[in-house]
């Protein structure tokens, strides 16, 4: 008792005046942590309120608005505050959401592969790889299946390459849904039911079932000629539906209380459709919003009613693929071997520290490289997907081996220890033990740094980016605009449209991309880390 | 097999704009004023001549898809407006057909683009320099002219300013404030009883076509002005500028002005037979110095080998007449019937490759 008064006088010889400092001292740090915050909260808001033109709308509408929305919707959140439910509601809207981010992902990615190339490459690379994993370790004087696995990929991406025109003239003699069927959402479904093999959940088999007969019922659509022959559907379902079941199943599964909490969805949609009802039949007109559907179907315009953003999404989409495949092996094996296999000497410590410096030189230092010597001694061409997805793909690289190093920093020695114990080799540990308890680690610091790169501009501008391309690329050497490089061009535009409203639709719709990938890298790494 | 693949994107497209409208109103909590029915092209083109307008959309521009292509325009960011209106027009009617655009000033999609042959047609917001004639020619093709529209440059200062007599400006003011010999402080420098606070100036970069326009036609000495103004590219940030300051002045493309007359004013201009309002009406009839011409500078080598850019030309001579589209959707001065004609027999001309040099490029002469 005694030693506790005599410590808290020592600490203290605390008078009132040192407690106002300490205090001041206190809230000066909240505010500046909450100052940058509660500056973009504020621009935000002006940007949402000009993209849907808020301001505009009736105090009727807004009445509506509160009736069949806002009211339902926090009766539906008071109702379950602090139970179970919750937190259902709460994964199964994000996880919903997410999952139709995918499937519109899903969409792009399959306008810019057409399915035959597609199916080109997982016949002749994937099919061969997945028996080299099954079979691989029967065949003589082989040491495990990874050899054959390599060996197979390779060769079999190399034939595909070669032969990309013959084979996609033979695919193409299939129908569309037929290949996406065999090639996309088969062995999805295989593999999600593979993956999951050693727990006991269903939820995996209902999803791949539901993806496979889905595909199966929107083909025969297509047959009778309900549907048009375009994958689309079809690339969605495959991409949304088999997450959003697993989210939804895996809250159906969290017992009767907590079920309650899948309603939240419902909630939602109903809510929009009543709303939207309601409005229409009481003649209220909705807000003049710029964020509608027509954005995302339309090329450039002169007119801002009829201005989208289509071609921008799938050059930012297709230069992000560009961007994954060259950056994402060569950035892990960096992280590999400056963590695993490089001695410390002079020249490594040289490596580490300029990567920390290559990861803040400038965007468009990047820029001039990639014009330089990207663009103009390999001649891939001023403005092209693969011009503008290197180039950007550099500047995140840094990034992604730093972060690829933290991630297997983060694995204990011990693991390592334990595994060189019984008797594994470095490299078989790396492989075994790191690159496994690493991945989630790797997998979202990439993400992150694709987050980074999607809002890129000044290299893109640099290697001759066109600002305005009226149709959507479909192959590595045609020109692509991306989101950001359109969005300044409408800015400065003569018409106050331009520059109000449909720039804003333009930053919301960057924004939840933005927003999207972090929360999918996000959960991903929490999900992973899990296990 | 292009067909097929045309075919499947609108189709997507179709089902984008029905899953998409779900998606998107889950999303944003807000919705479309006509709800997405579906329809991938985009019917709502003003009434202007665009006849083309739903060739693009049901899904089969079967009469009109025969030519198809990709076309690269550089150039001015005050010829780009006219230019994303003739390539959107035209894909319309051309479902193989695709344009990019960059905007990167006159001078630089000129010498970046232009010269070295990466894109077939630049645009310019001045005529081109005779150096850049001789570099293209040196790079082995020759440039042809056609003027796309007219632009009214219009002089601006703050609704405050109360000192400029009868709101007239001409050039010997023009070139007293911003000739760099002797360049005025304030405004009590250039007339004592004006008041003594600092000028602040604003105007195009000096890679803009504008730029050199000012230079060239108002101050009458090429390319050599102030150094202490504020230059941009965005001709925004010039009235921006203007609005925020009450002893500001700068000069831009009319367009920008009449889209944004709220907190500037546009003095009239004096080039010698009197004072004249800056005003589209003006500028076509002749009687506002400031009017000038905008161009699209085409390479002839390409022109003749693409038959892209031949019919993708042909459409945008005969758009430039149209009232509709230049002046009431861009804010320029269309091209009269003649000088659409004049240009159309120009263009054929240089396919055929009877054109002589100096019919090559009328503001040479």
């Amino acid at each position: 008792m005694g030693t506790k008064t005599q410590e808290h006088e020592w600490v203290g010889r605390s008078n009132a005046l040192t407690k106002l400092r300490g205090g001041a001292f206190k809230y000066a740090c909240l505010g500046t942590a909450l100052f940058g915050i509660v500056t973009l909260l504020v621009l935000l808001a002006y940007v949402t309120l000009d993209a849907i033109e808020l301001q505009e709308a009736e105090p009727i509408w807004f009445a509506i608005l509160g009736v069949t929305f806002v009211l339902p919707v926090a009766l539906f959140g008071w109702y379950v505050w602090g139970t179970p439910a919750a937190d259902v509601a709460k994964t199964s809207v994000g996880g919903v959401l997410l999952a139709a981010g995918l499937g519109g992902f899903f969409i792009v990615a399959f306008t810019i592969i057409t399915p035959h190339v597609w199916a080109a490459y997982v016949v002749f690379a994937v099919f061969p790889a997945i028996a080299a994993v099954r079979y691989g370790d029967r065949l003589p004087a082989i040491d495990g299946s990874g050899p054959a696995v390599m060996a197979t990929v390779t060769l079999g991406a190399i034939v595909a390459t070669v032969f990309l025109e013959p084979i996609t003239a033979i695919f193409a003699m299939a129908k569309p849904w037929l290949l996406y069927l065999l090639t996309l959402a088969i062995p999805t479904a295989t593999a999600l039911i593979w993956w999951s093999r050693t727990r006991e959940d269903r939820a995996a088999t209902i999803a791949a079932a539901a993806t496979v007969g889905g595909t199966i019922a929107l083909g025969l659509l297509v047959e009778v000629g309900v549907l048009e022959t375009g994958g689309a559907p079809i690339v969605f379902l495959i991409g949304f539906v088999l997450p959003a079941t697993i989210v939804l199943a895996h809250g159906y599964r969290r017992g009767p209380e907590a079920r309650a909490g899948l309603l939240a969805l419902p909630t939602l949609v109903g809510g929009v459709v009543a709303l939207v009802a309601v409005a229409w039949a009481q003649g209220v007109p909705m807000p003049n919003s710029w964020i509608r559907p027509e954005f995302y179907l339309e090329g450039p315009s002169r007119t801002p009613e009829n201005a989208g953003l289509y071609p921008p999404i799938v050059g930012s989409v297709f230069m992000l693929i560009v961007m994954v495949v060259a950056v994402f092996p060569l950035g892990v094996g960096a992280a590999i071997y400056l963590e695993e296999y490089a001695p410390n000497n002079r020249l490594t410590r040289l490596i580490r520290i300029n990567l920390t410096n290559l990861a803040g030189v400038p965007s468009v230092v990047y820029g001039l490289l990639g014009l330089a010597i990207i663009a103009r001694h390999f001649g891939l061409g001023r403005g092209t997907v693969i011009t503008a997805g290197l180039t950007v793909g550099l500047l995140v690289l840094p990034i992604v081996i730093i972060a690829s190093q933290e991630a297997i920093r983060s694995v204990p020695d011990s693991v390592r220890e334990a595994s060189y114990g019984m008797g594994a080799s470095r490299w078989q540990t790396t492989r075994e033990v790191v690159l496994p308890e690493a991945f989630p680690g790797i997998l979202t610091g990439t993400i992150l740094a694709l987050g980074r790169a999607i809002g890129e501009t000044a290299p893109l501008i640099m290697i001759g980016a066109s600002t305005s391309v009226s149709s959507a690329p479909t192959e590595l050497f045609g020109n692509a605009t991306a989101m950001p490089l359109q969005i300044f061009s409408w800015q400065s535009r003569v018409q106050p449209d331009f520059r109000y409203g449909v720039v804003a639709a333009g930053v919301i719709t960057l924004l939840v991309i933005l927003l999207g990938m972090n929360a999918a890298a996000i959960i991903l790494r929490n999900r992973l880390e899990k296990r | 097999m292009a067909n097929q693949n045309d075919r499947s994107i609108v189709s997507r497209r179709n089902f984008i704009a029905t899953t998409g409208a779900a998606t998107a109103i889950g999303i944003a909590g807000c919705t479309a004023n006509d709800g997405g029915n579906g329809n991938g092209g985009n019917g709502g083109d003003g009434g202007n001549g665009g006849d083309g307008g739903n060739g693009g959309d049901g899904g089969n521009g079967g009469d009109g898809g025969d030519v198809s292509g990709s076309i690269r325009i550089s150039g001015s960011s005050t010829v780009f407006p006219v230019s994303e209106a003739a390539g959107e027009e035209f894909a319309n009617m051309h479902d193989g057909f695709d344009f990019n655009l960059s905007s990167d000033g006159s001078t630089g999609g000129m010498e970046n683009y232009f010269i070295p042959g990466e894109s077939g047609i630049s645009g310019a917001s001045r005529p081109i320099l005779e150096e850049e004639i001789e570099a293209c020619q040196e790079t082995g093709f020759q440039p042809v002219e056609f003027q796309c529209a007219g632009d009214a440059l219009t002089v601006i200062v703050n609704p405050e300013n109360d000192w400029i007599p009868d709101d007239c400006a001409d050039n010997e003011l023009m070139q007293a404030i911003w000739l760099p010999d002797d360049a005025p402080e304030t405004w009590a420098d250039i007339d004592s009883n004006w008041p003594d606070e600092e000028i602040e100036l604003f105007g195009p970069a000096t890679t803009s076509g504008t730029y050199d326009y000012w230079t060239g036609e108002v101050l009458d000495d090429f390319r050599s002005i102030r150094s202490d103004f504020d230059g941009t590219e965005e001709d925004d940030l010039i009235a921006e500028g203007v609005r925020g300051n009450e002893y500001a002045h700068g000069y831009i493309p009319f367009a920008y002005y009449d889209n944004n007359p709220d907190g500037i004013k546009a003095l009239d201009f004096d080039g010698g037979n009197g004072c004249t309002e800056p005003s589209l009406e003006a500028a076509s009839a002749g009687d506002y110095p400031l009017a000038r011409p905008i161009f699209w500078y085409v390479n002839q080598e390409k022109l003749q080998e693409d038959e892209a850019i031949q019919a993708f030309m042909e459409f945008a001579i005969e758009m430039s007449g149209d009232q509709g589209i230049i002046s009431d959707d861009i804010g320029y001065v269309a091209m009269n019937d003649e000088e659409v004609e004049g240009n159309l027999e120009r263009l054929q001309a240089a396919i055929d490759g009877d054109l002589s040099e100096e019919d090559a490029i009328p503001s040479a002469n």
